[in-house]
């Protein structure tokens, strides 16, 4: 029995191995493929055709536009957008530039410092969100520092961190919890790089930082701009954060997005769904940008054997 | 004066001694191997010479300049390793003028020296390639043209040959030594591979264990090893003791041999074996002065080149000829091994001093 | 060398990352710390006893949030391992496209897609339940889990299969003995992220939960709502533990670069 079916399986596998390649790539992948295309493919096209009013929440409904009429009407559309994406602009450049100086300075550091400064990684955001309203409000932990060491007189003299109009809690939050984030994903592209083309350079004349500009940056590069697509996505399309830290009005889109979704009228929820729509064709916009920025190093770094 | 000074250089690594107390001295112009096994801390040497590393102790001098407080890029050394590492966001014409732009020469200057440089490797046409799109003996080249272009002080080249095939080494070695033999470079050579260093060195520093432990020409590290473990580094396999009564060295087995050399007291000795002849008919021995030993082929190894005859003399003494691969001999045949009395090496088991000065020629 | 400064720089980094757990510590244990105040004058631990008393629905919230983040973690890696594996060593047509595919979920905002999601899952009875919520769970875990070991067996090397299979070993025994243990750092990275993700998700589940499955970060958006500051601390804490466990215990795994690697080849 036992060799029968160890006879058996070595057949089976000796027909595996001579599989397509392709073949074999396409079954290794089928599981994967198959449930992002069921869950976020098949959601997509049932959010296209909830908007377009084929299909509705409450099961009558007429094929119309009007859902799109009425987002893009929206009289907060234009500055929602604009914040959103002025809000991870800036959140994605500074943390990406502050996490391309950490990551060097903890590139000879030891483990447990490195494990230190990824300490905001495990943290939920809305336990980051928490600790900056304790922290930053009028009334919290740094406006009683501050008066305690005599800096201000009253509450009256903090300047707004929270829900302010500047946003400066949600960038402040974003900072806090993407540099971590980014340094990490660097560290490992800085230590993955081979430290001699550092010694050849500086062999060849290159002063340190004539070595970081020429041949550091450039070989992290692919690392920074996939680091910051992802941080830049994430913070795009985050709700929680601006929802309970950012501005009254103007909202980010995705707080756009809930309350329409939330609002008691069902009729809403068409418009609620083209405004989503939106939001992810913005995104969608930003990954071919990344795309056609990348192609060429794309191609670089993938016949690059060694690293 | 000598050109490159290196005194009592010495640099541990969390408490291992990668290199102690080294000396050396280059001429200019002079082409020096360091030769040793992995691990030897001739790559440290390297890396301290060029400014990636620095030492304990110790001190570097080049044309009489103190470079132990000078930065990497400031010392006029090039450097070539051993995969080429040329950057890979970079084109090739981009790599090979890299070091130009560092000096600030402008683009067109740099490009024009560049692909001047790139015609001496004989890579023209080559600039706008991607360095993934080359070979590995093109990568080796540009890399060169890298550091040549930049007209260094000194070149130093870290293992540069030892991830190509044999064949290609050889055209590298020559291509290497023809452009040295133009630019008159001074270039340090470190290498693990005995027979590279001897084709491409005029001196050979012997380095094992961080320490250097013998500086000489190729061919007197052939015949006049310091000790035993230089000798067999550089090739040698037949080592035995003998008791010496001046020109009469005794066998344990009883036996004895003449030596040109003199000694008194107990000795070891090492032969060449490519300095030793078989007879296989004592009636054919050579009528000069030396010695026959008579002994028992036991082994026969074809190389391709040579044939590798192993002799049992006695007991405890075997000898090893390689000779004429066209001399077959059976095994179990009775041989006569025929000595020359200047083959006959006697070790002085101590470090030699190094020898200053590159040897004008070989001594006989 | 340059060594003062540096420490100094990171010194500071940490404590800034450090800040804002201040006021969280202190507000867990004050009972009345009013304004001005930097101390609180009267310490308390009814917060805490009320994390842990029945009534208050944040013990089951616990619960909930660690067996959904569990349950979507090895669904995920069961999904990501073949993935990764045919993204990782095979070359095929298609394979930037489908890799593309893969990470459209962190990409692309998922609002309108969570709707479109749930219009079927109210018709599959599946709106308002775990299952449903470890469903779309597993859209942004996949896509991490898959980034990090392709990249992770884009970097085995393959010679160690071929020379266990040659010496005998069948390709489960090969799988078991010595994939799974050469890949082990970068399934312990990939599962750490799919279970921060998770365990960090507010949005998903909120859409999908109908406010039904009541995880922890849906106690503690409520709650942040309200103005009971102690109790907030109390319960922020508490959702940090179980990441900040998984981040020690996956410490020497997050030093194998290839893991996070993946990360930085998007």
């Amino acid at each position: 029995m036992v060799g029968l079916t160890s006879k058996l399986s070595r057949q089976h596998l000796f027909q595996w191995r001579r599989w397509p390649t392709w073949a074999r790539a396409y079954l290794l992948l089928l599981p994967a493929v198959g449930m992002i295309g069921l869950l976020f493919g098949g959601g997509l096209i049932l959010a296209c055709l909830q908007s377009i009013g084929i299909i509705g929440i409450l099961g009558d409904t007429q094929p119309s536009l009007a859902a799109y009429g009425a987002a893009f009407s929206h009289p907060e559309l234009g500055r929602s957008l604009w914040l959103s994406f002025y809000l991870a602009m800036v959140a994605t450049g500074l943390s990406t530039v502050i996490s391309i100086g950490l990551a060097l300075l903890l590139r000879s550091a030891g483990r447990w410092t490195t494990i230190a400064c990824q300490i905001t990684l495990p943290i939920p955001h809305l336990v980051g969100v928490a600790g900056i309203l304790l922290l930053l409000s009028p009334s919290g932990f740094l406006a009683r520092l501050l008066m305690a060491l005599g800096w201000i007189q009253s509450d009256q003299d903090v300047p707004l961190l929270v829900n302010d109009p500047n946003n400066w809690g949600v960038l402040l939050h974003f900072l806090w919890k993407e540099i971590p984030f980014i340094t990490l994903i660097l560290l490992a592209v800085l230590r993955g790089m081979n430290p001699y083309y550092e010694h050849q350079a500086r062999a060849l004349g290159a002063n340190p930082w004539q070595c970081f500009w020429n041949v550091t940056l450039p070989m992290m590069k692919p690392g920074i701009l996939s680091a910051s697509l992802i941080v830049f996505s994430y913070i795009f399309a985050s709700f929680e954060v601006p929802f309970l830290l950012g501005s009254t009005r103007p909202r980010t889109l995705p707080v756009l997005v809930y309350r329409a979704f939330t609002d008691t009228d069902l009729g809403k929820r068409p418009e609620a769904v083209a405004l989503g729509l939106i939001l992810s064709g913005i995104s969608m916009a930003v990954l071919a940008l990344y795309l056609g920025l990348t192609a060429k190093s794309r191609q670089t770094y993938a016949e690059r054997g060694d690293s | 004066m000598d050109y490159l000074v290196v005194e009592h250089l010495t640099k541990q690594f969390q408490g291992h001694v990668a290199v102690h107390d080294l000396w050396l001295t280059m001429a200019q112009g002079e082409v020096l191997a360091l030769l040793g096994p992995s691990g030897c801390g001739k790559s440290t040497t390297l890396q301290l010479v060029a400014g990636l590393l620095h030492p304990d102790a110790g001190a570097i001098y080049l044309e009489g300049r103190p470079m132990n407080h000078v930065p990497p890029e400031r010392r006029d050394m090039a450097l070539v390793l051993q995969r080429g590492l040329l950057f890979p966001h970079l084109t090739v014409g981009e790599n090979v003028a890299f070091g130009l732009k560092m000096r600030g020469m402008n683009r067109v200057d740099r490009d024009k020296e560049a692909i001047a440089m790139l015609h001496r490797v004989q890579l023209q046409g080559f600039e706008h390639r991607r360095p993934s799109e080359l070979s590995g003996g093109q990568a080796q080249r540009v890399a060169l043209a890298r550091s040549l272009v930049i007209g260094p002080k000194l070149l130093l080249l870290d293992e540069p040959l030892s991830a190509l095939d044999a064949n290609l080494r050889e055209e590298m070695q020559d291509l290497i030594l023809s452009l040295q033999a133009q630019t008159q470079v001074t270039m340090l050579i470190v290498t693990h591979d005995q027979a590279e260093a001897t084709v491409m060195a005029q001196r050979i520093a012997l380095m094992f264990d961080g320490q250097l432990r013998q500086v000489d020409a190729p061919e007197r590290l052939y015949r006049y090893p310091c000790d035993e473990a230089t000798a067999r580094f550089m090739g040698g396999v037949n080592f035995f003791t003998v008791q010496a009564e001046q020109h009469q060295w005794h066998l344990p087995s009883g036996q004895h041999l003449t030596s040109s050399l003199a000694h008194q007291g107990p000795l070891r000795v090492t032969l060449r074996p490519e300095a030793l002849r078989l007879y296989t008919d004592a009636a054919h021995l050579p009528d000069v002065p030396g010695n026959c030993l008579q002994g028992e082929a036991i082994a026969n190894r074809f190389t391709g080149t040579q044939r590798r005859i192993t002799v049992a003399i006695a007991p405890n003494l075997t000898l090893q000829v390689w000779g004429s691969p066209t001399q077959d001999i059976a095994l179990g045949q009775s041989v006569w091994v025929y000595i020359p009395a200047d083959a006959l090496w006697g070790l002085p088991g101590e470090p030699c001093p190094p020898v200053a000065m590159p040897s004008p020629a070989v001594q006989s | 060398m340059i060594t003062l400064p540096r420490y100094g720089l990171i010194t500071g980094a940490i404590a800034l990352l450090l800040l804002p757990f201040l006021p969280l510590l202190i507000w867990s244990v004050a009972q009345s710390w009013f304004f001005p105040q930097v101390l609180p004058d009267q310490w308390t631990m009814i917060h805490w006893r009320q994390i842990f008393s029945p009534s208050s629905r944040i013990g089951e919230g616990l619960l909930q949030s660690l067996a959904i983040a569990l349950v979507t973690t090895s669904l995920s890696l069961v999904v990501g391992l073949p993935a990764g594996r045919a993204l990782g060593t095979l070359d095929f047509p298609g394979k930037m496209a489908l890799k593309l595919f893969l990470l459209m979920p962190i990409i692309v905002s998922p609002l309108a897609t969570l709707m479109g999601i749930q219009y079927v899952l109210i018709r599959l009875g599946l709106s308002g339940t775990v299952l449903g919520v470890i469903l779309v769970h597993l859209m942004p875990t996949i896509p991490y889990m898959t980034l990090v070991l392709s990249s992770v067996f884009a970097n085995l090397d393959l010679g160690y299969e071929l020379q266990a299979r040659s010496l005998g070993g069948s390709p489960w025994q090969v799988l078991w003995t010595v994939t799974l243990p050469l890949i082990a750092p970068g399934v312990v990275v990939g599962s750490l992220f799919a279970f921060l993700i998770s365990w960090n998700e507010f949005l998903l589940t909120f859409i999908i939960g109908g406010g039904r499955v009541f995880t922890l970060p849906m106690v503690l958006f409520t709650l942040l709502q309200g103005g009971n500051h102690g109790l907030v601390a109390a319960v922020a804490i508490t959702s940090v533990i179980p990441g900040l466990v998984f981040l020690v215990f996956a410490s020497r795994a997050l030093q194998q670069d290839h893991a996070l690697g993946g990360l930085g080849n998007v």
